[in-house]
């Protein structure tokens, strides 16, 4: 099967709708059909990576433990905007999973340097 | 060029199934090809035939089935998405015991695999909604 390389962008907050989970649900399929999938957290999508999320208060299932789990599936290739951590006063040492931080110009390279891009 | 169209909202709360289908008309006019249109998450209500349009309103589905017999688009519903949302198929609706079928015979209920196809196999994949 040929290989095109999928960047998926998270860009709303983890809970409250079902899109977040949604987008994982593709980065997991697109990974057993051997794609190299790539993540790109920007906007409120940086509060998915935030540590010690406690959903089960609301009900939800836990979008912390699905990060944890990709590596297992081979996605390893995490980003996150630096510019929305900044706007919300987040760091990128404190994440769940390892992101690497990207400027605008970073993003804007990702972006061009994968075949498709999708937006969760 | 060869499209293909990811719909994430349902007709009915969101422009976005319009906003696509505006895209898809303007595509097939300009000579490209429309290889799929995958409904996904909320989208799988564009599927639900029993949705019933106000008479002034667009039948939107129409269209869509309309779209795929004219140019061979396949018309997909995400199956999980679709079957948690009450949208079936008569193999679903037997297979978990429900007393109707509602999803209409131009959309194929199907997994998460047909996306990746598209993916793979369309030079441009477009998503419309959030």
């Amino acid at each position: 099967m040929a290989a095109r390389s999928l960047l998926l962008v998270f860009r709303r907050a983890p809970y409250g709708r079902s899109l977040s989970r949604a987008g994982y649900d593709v980065a997991l399929a697109a990974a057993a059909f051997e794609q190299p999938v790539s993540l790109l957290f920007m906007d409120d999508g940086v509060w998915q990576l935030m540590p010690e999320q406690r959903p089960e208060a609301i009900g939800a299932r836990s979008i912390a433990r699905t990060l944890e789990s990709l590596p297992l599936y081979d996605i390893d290739r995490l980003y996150v905007d630096s510019e929305s951590l900044a706007q919300r006063a987040l760091a990128a040492g404190n994440l769940v999973e390892a992101a690497t931080p990207l400027d605008t110009a970073g993003v804007r390279e990702l972006m061009a340097g994968h075949d498709q891009v999708l937006v969760f | 060029m060869r499209f293909s169209i990811l719909v994430l909202n349902s007709p009915t709360a969101a422009q976005a199934g319009d906003s696509a289908w505006a895209f898809a008309q303007a595509a097939v006019a300009a000579g490209h090809e429309l290889y799929r249109v995958f409904f996904y998450d909320e989208g799988v209500a564009h599927g639900n035939m029993l949705a019933t349009p106000a008479q002034d309103d667009v039948d939107r589905q129409a269209r869509w089935a309309g779209l795929a017999r004219e140019q061979g688009t396949d018309l997909v519903l995400c199956i999980a998405s679709a079957v948690k949302r009450g949208v079936l198929d008569s193999g679903e609706a037997e297979r978990h015991e429900k007393p109707a079928a509602n999803a209409h015979p131009a959309f194929e209920l199907s997994g998460l695999g047909q996306l990746v196809d598209a993916h793979i196999n369309s030079d441009r994949l477009v998503t419309f909604g959030r």
